[in-house]
């Protein structure tokens, strides 16, 4: 077909010298004839006059000739495809199931392909984002390869860095939006003079900050995100060179930035950052976000060399602090979305893996098809009918289903991708920017160019393998041996891969089961949390300690609430699930800025009671343990593991320093481990100290509810504004919904393999059917004349069983191979599960295996009731 | 009934390609084995001749070769491909039970 088509392009480009060619062709045999009739006797004009009437008409002959050139193709590839889809409309069960198979395979494809495209495929929407660097401090002694930057370090930098030629910095930073008597927390990022000139970023509206904004004295400005913009502002399209107030001040909104437009992170707005006095020489507390964009010509590597030089000279220079320290240079790429390429890849594995299986059943049950219109063909052939004419409607066949199933895969890929948006981890990169285009249905086209060349082949190679010999003296039998086997082959392979996807989503499973109920040391229903920042409104400890209180009492007093409590730290909260603490246990001796960290939290003495934590040995904190009495901590029972394996560690003494120099201070309980930042690591050493001892003015309150939560929610901002209404409350939400959106990436891969795995085993067991339900058919005479002869019914069904669960156990040995390599790649995401966890072997092969024989029941019961006189009269 | 009648519809392919087995052979020139042949009794139309040919060289049945001729002018010359000579093999095979067929039965009225 593609000859013809490739041949009809050329006849089309070299018309011109096709007709010449015509021409001459006629012109010579026009003479020939002339001088043959002048031979014969007849007058030269007479001769003429004959000759020019036996051609026809010279011009009629030369149309016809032409005509034949140009319309064989035409013609018959539009006859094939009229002929096909006639043949297609008296079979159509088997058209809609090609084509339903087809269009799983490619939509499954092109919904992963496409957010691949997305999200990894596409360039970063900076301008030469190759030459765009993060650059990281890296403390190796204590395991901290990519930490942020002090500030005083990033002017370092910035000073002698030649590499890079410019360097940008943001201070991550909060302010109180206020407006209409209401206040609320927004998420800011203070950024250095240049940010936006290195990433080349353009606002949406206004302008981004000029160097004048970053003087002394200057009006205070600041530059909106998008969604700020559009939720708290309406959108209002003038808002550029209004005021709006921030703090305590009216501020001039210079700009707005684009959608999606997410740098460093998410956030509401940013504001000029100018380093005080402090940040100048501050090189301990490691926050801000370092950018660069290096040199034309130079390589990260080149940016790593110069700047481990400058640490190395740091270090000796500020030896206090920079002992130890590195620096660490990642490709501005890799930080986005280089952690997310193993899930993606992950996914694209598994939709080409169920578009492999569907190809493959499609084949088989092509193949089957064919083995029907066997004695058709041979027919065909014993009568003279060419090969191609018989091969040529296969393929169009072929092209004509596969290209169909791709349209309704793209169609498909475009509900896939919507659905991906509702499912997709909400950090994944640029999702919301992932739409079905251009490229993604060039892909469907392809991928289904793919299934229709692996059809045409398998029809092709079969239609030109058969001969016609004996074929009208064969009575009804059908099918080779050879294509059986074949079609058994591809079978057991379709049960194979489906198994592996099911292999590795019930690995999955039982990983988020794990997660699920492994001992977080809290518990999450029923519990309301938000975060406060009072650093302006209570500088003084006195004031924010009565401030807490009442807050505390009156949320006590709401109806349905049983415990309430503060802490510094929540767990799962991203970014404040807590600071680290330098811990010095008494009797031991570190290294100044050496020191070995836990996890520190500053708590309210309700605090475990509140979150369901144990308390394994001593005491919890008690409302005495006030700023009057003696530091006291209680730690976790990592700690102790780690820092008093062999001692009581309840009396002992320890120097904790939270931000801030080491406080000696005495252990009087140990609690039960609790996993704050990462369900699904170790627990890590944690340290808890009463904030009346230690009121940091960052605030989590903690509610706990009899009843549902959300029902308390709308109370609370009442509440705590009747209290102070200058205070601003953000990241209100249950700690079930934070749960929920911890194991978002877990639940994403989990569904989408699940939802693969599960249509891969679906397109399987159509093949077993397909392909028993062939043999049952193949074998119609033989079983009818065996219960002629008195064969039991049960016989006939163990036979067919048999035959099933052979071709299930080749399929489920394969499977398992393939597995025992395969599920390597999810192995980030198993979780106390090994990877050959018998039970989600079981359970797969099981499920496999179950359905396959299933499938193969329905033929085979109906071979069992073969009535034997049927099938004899009938031939 | 005329004693030269034109080719029946569906013959033309199998005369055409008989005709070149003895060789290449231009246009003009395989009307006229082809009439010769047959003592004058079978004729081909110029008319349908060349649509035919250039039918057979898109099938790949037939290629063609520009040749000079012996009175120096360009000449298209037609010969049987592989796949033309087999093509011919199964249409002999044919035609000539076809033909036992028709014969059998007119013997017997």
């Amino acid at each position: 077909m593609f000859r013809r088509l490739w041949s009809a392009t050329l006849a089309l480009f070299r018309r011109r010298q096709l007709e010449h060619d015509i021409d001459d062709e006629l012109r010579d045999h026009l003479e020939r004839d002339i001088a043959f009739r002048i031979a014969r006797g007849a007058s030269p004009a007479e001769a003429r006059r004959l000759a020019a009437a036996d051609l026809g008409g010279l011009e009629r002959t030369r149309d016809d000739v032409r005509d034949v050139r140009f319309l064989t193709h035409v013609d018959d590839l539009r006859r094939d495809v009229r002929f096909t889809l006639r043949r297609l409309a008296r079979s159509p069960a088997y058209t809609a199931l090609v084509i339903v198979t087809i269009g799983l395979g490619v939509g499954a494809s092109t919904t992963v392909f496409t957010v691949i495209d997305g999200v990894l495929l596409k360039p970063l929407p900076f301008r030469s984002p190759g030459e765009l660097v993060t650059l990281w401090q890296t403390r190796t002694t204590e395991g901290m390869r990519r930490d942020d930057v002090p500030p005083a370090t990033f002017l370092d930098w910035q000073e002698r860095a030649r590499t890079i030629a410019t360097m940008a910095a943001a201070d991550p930073w909060g302010v109180t939006f206020r407006r209409d008597g209401s206040s609320e927390h927004v998420n800011a990022w203070r950024v250095s003079d240049g940010f936006f000139a290195v990433l080349d970023a353009r606002p949406w509206l206004g302008r981004t900050f000029r160097p004048e904004d970053f003087l002394p004295g200057s009006t205070p400005v600041v530059l909106l995100d998008h969604g700020f913009w559009q939720r708290r502002l309406g959108g209002d399209p003038r808002i550029v060179g209004r005021s709006l107030t921030f703090d305590d001040g009216p501020h001039l909104v210079v700009g707005v930035m684009p959608p999606n437009f997410e740098m460093p992170e998410r956030t509401n707005l940013w504001q000029p950052w100018v380093p005080d006095s402090a940040q100048r020489v501050e090189r301990f507390a490691t926050y801000m976000k370092v950018f660069g964009r290096m040199r034309p010509g130079a390589s990260v590597a080149d940016v790593q060399a110069e700047l481990s030089t400058i640490a190395r000279s740091m270090e000796g220079e500020f030896p206090r602090s920079n002992r130890g320290v590195g620096v660490s240079i990642v490709s501005l790429e890799d930080v986005i979305i280089g952690g997310r390429r193993p899930l993606l890849w992950t996914l694209l594995g598994a939709a080409l893996v169920l578009l492999f299986v569907t190809v493959v059943n499609v084949g088989a049950l092509h193949l089957t098809r064919l083995d029907r219109q066997h004695r058709e063909t041979s027919v065909r052939l014993a009568l003279g009918a060419r090969r191609s004419a018989i091969v040529r409607p296969l393929l169009v066949e072929a092209f004509v289903l596969a290209l169909t199933g791709g349209a309704l895969g793209a169609a498909a890929g475009a509900v896939g991708v919507r659905v991906l948006h509702v499912l997709g981890p909400v950090d994944l990169p640029r999702l919301v920017d992932v739409t079905l285009d251009w490229r993604a249905v060039v892909m469907s086209a392809l991928f289904a160019l793919v299934a229709g060349a692996s059809l045409a082949i398998v029809s092709a190679r079969r239609a030109s393998s058969q001969t016609h010999e004996g074929a009208p003296g064969t009575r009804g039998m059908t099918g080779s041996r050879r294509g059986t086997r074949l079609r058994r082959v591809a079978v057991g392979l379709q049960l194979a891969l489906s198994l592996v996807l099911l292999i590795g989503t019930s690995l999955l499973v039982r990983s988020f089961l794990q997660v699920l109920s492994a001992d977080r040391g809290y518990r999450t229903e029923n519990t309301l949390s938000f975060s406060t920042w009072i650093y302006d409104e209570y500088p003084a400890v006195a004031p924010r300690e009565q401030f807490v209180r009442n807050v505390l009492e009156r949320l006590r007093a709401l109806p349905g609430v049983t415990h309430v409590a503060i802490g510094s730290a929540l767990p799962l909260a991203d970014q404040i699930t807590g600071e680290d603490a330098d811990v010095v246990m008494e009797g031991t001796a570190v290294v100044a800025g050496e020191e070995p960290q836990a996890r520190g939290i500053a708590v309210w003495p309700s605090y475990f009671e509140t979150l369901g934590t144990a308390v394994r040995q001593g005491r919890a904190f008690l409302p005495s343990d006030d700023a009057g009495s003696e530091r006291v901590v209680v730690v976790n029972e990592a700690f102790v593991r780690r820092f008093s394996p062999d001692r009581d560690p309840v009396g002992r003494m320890v120097s904790v320093g939270l931000m801030g120099r080491g406080i000696p201070s005495r252990i009087v309980g140990v609690v039960a481990d609790t996993r704050h930042a990462r369900l699904d690591g170790p627990p890590e050493p944690g340290v808890y100290l009463p904030w009346l001892q230690r009121p940091i003015e960052a605030i989590t309150f903690i509610v706990r509810t009899a009843g549902d939560p959300d029902a308390v929610a709308p109370l609370v901002p009442r509440t705590v504004f009747d209290v102070d209404p200058r205070v601003a409350l953000d990241r209100m939400a249950t700690l079930d919904a934070l749960l929920a959106q911890h194991l978002r990436e877990r639940t994403f891969l989990l569904v989408l393999l699940g939802v693969f795995g599960a249509l891969a085993v679906v397109v399987a067991c159509v093949g077993v059917f397909g392909v028993m339900s062939q043999a049952v058919t193949e074998r119609r005479r033989e079983i009818a004349v065996r219960m002629a002869l008195g064969a039991a019914p049960q016989r006939i069904l163990g036979e067919f069983a048999r035959e099933a669960g052979w071709m299930a156990a080749g399929g489920v040995i394969a499977g398992v191979l393939v597995a025992a390599g395969g599920t390597t790649v999810i192995s980030r995401y198993l979780y106390n599960v090994a990877r050959f966890d018998p039970l989600a072997l079981g359970a797969s092969i099981a499920t496999v295996t179950g359905l396959a024989l299933l499938a193969a029941l329905v033929p085979s019961l109906r071979a069992a009731r073969t009535p034997p006189a049927s099938v004899i009269h009938r031939d | 009934m005329a004693d030269s009648r034109e080719v029946v519809q569906g013959t033309l392919d199998l005369l055409v390609l008989s005709s070149l087995r003895a060789g290449s052979m231009h246009g003009w020139g395989i009307a006229q084995r082809i009439r010769d042949r047959s003592s004058e009794t079978v004729l081909v139309t110029t008319g349908a001749l060349y649509p035919a040919l250039h039918r057979l060289e898109e099938r790949r049945l037939v290629r063609s070769k520009w040749q000079v001729s012996e009175s120096n002018r360009r000449a298209r010359y037609y010969e049987l491909t592989a796949a033309g000579r087999k093509a011919l093999g199964a249409e002999v095979e044919w035609w000539t039970r076809f033909t036992a067929g028709v014969a059998g039965v007119i013997a017997a009225t």
